[in-house]
């Protein structure tokens, strides 16, 4: 393994703070490794290769927690969290058994669902509205309000409905990995999905007019 | 949607179309967010490198234990160790004291002949016995 020292700060960029990824020629030859490889080259003492775990996994990780949590700050913590418990559990990582995605994504999504539960038992004040930010997706005003309107009434579904709707359609997940996250069945998964997109309905029906749908 | 969700069609229409749009499945990362992560990835890999060192250092007990049980002599060697501790305390505690010792009943012996010594030259320096008449 090839001895890389890593500066966090030759990758910072000044355009708004983004982590923008340089690519190295030896980030170019991990991009070729898959997942499971890069746990054990991490765990073996690669920080090349918790690099690029992080760019692979943590932008899909932060998707979710954002979606779930409505807020930057904290879904920041909770991707740091997630984290954390992947570089723990790397050195007993078993390769094949689940994928390092759908494990981070279980992760994430108890880790929201606890600080839902502890945010719901410290006040009453219902969930923040999420804004879909997908750029270059909502191309007219009618189109952003609404998808914000889809995210508001998606915020106010049960946790379960919700986490299985985020992961369909917003992570791109197959219900067989929707049920590995949420430790269930594929018709349990089904049912979810089905359960949430009616009561979503039944949410924007209410809002039928300001959606400009009256 | 292959089942109607509700009974108003636009609102499936409107889902329809909001869940069939390509959304991002990626959120930035943040420079900051980015340090954090590989701050943390470091750290922990130095921990893990800790422990598993520590975990794999023999302590004292195992490598005696490695040593005897090469020739399977660690159980005699107790024994043997046993009974020279006892054979100490045995002589400690016999009535004769730290003369019974091993080592230095030799000393003692050696102290006794040259007492012996001494009182064989009694003889050779003439002392008077007799009292001065008053």
């Amino acid at each position: 393994m090839l001895p890389v020292k890593f500066d966090a700060r030759a990758n910072k960029t000044n355009s708004g703070g983004v982590f923008q990824p340089r690519m190295s020629e030896f980030e170019d030859a991990k991009s070729d490794v898959d997942d499971d490889t890069l746990i054990a080259e991490y765990a073996a003492g690669s920080q090349a290769a918790a690099r690029e775990i992080i760019r692979r996994l943590a932008p899909s990780v932060l998707a979710l927690a954002r979606r779930m949590l409505g807020d930057e700050a904290e879904a920041e913590d909770v991707v740091q969290e997630a984290m954390m418990k992947l570089w723990k559990i790397a050195p007993d990582w078993q390769a094949g058994r689940a994928k390092p995605s759908t494990w981070l994504y279980r992760v994430t999504s108890n880790l929201c669902t606890d600080r839902l539960r502890k945010r719901k038992f410290a006040s009453s004040e219902e969930a923040p509205e999420v804004e879909d930010d997908t750029p270059g997706v909502v191309e007219t005003l009618e189109l952003r309000d609404r998808a914000n309107a889809v995210n508001t009434a998606l915020s106010g579904l049960p946790e379960r409905q919700r986490l299985a709707l985020h992961l369909r359609y917003y992570q791109h997940l197959a219900n067989k990995e929707i049920a590995t996250v949420l430790e269930t069945s594929v018709e349990a998964v089904e049912s979810l999905l089905g359960r949430g997109k009616r009561d979503l309905a039944k949410q924007l029906i209410k809002e039928r007019d300001k959606l400009g749908l009256g | 949607m292959a089942d109607r969700d509700t009974d108003d069609d636009l609102i499936d229409k409107m889902l329809d179309e909001h869940f069939g749009m390509e959304h991002s499945r990626e959120a930035p990362i943040s420079a900051g967010l980015m340090t954090r992560l590989i701050d943390d990835a470091a750290q922990a890999s130095v921990r893990s490198a800790h422990t598993a060192h520590t975990a794999r250092a023999p302590g004292l007990l195992d490598r005696l234990r490695s040593v005897f049980d090469g020739v399977g002599a660690w159980q005699g060697a107790s024994v043997l160790t046993a009974s020279a501790l006892f054979g100490v305390m045995m002589g400690y505690a016999s009535a004769d004291g730290i003369a019974e010792l091993p080592g230095f009943s030799l000393l003692n012996e050696t102290l006794a002949l040259d007492i012996e010594a001494e009182i064989g030259t009694f003889d050779s320096v003439g002392f008077d016995f007799d009292l001065p008449e008053g």
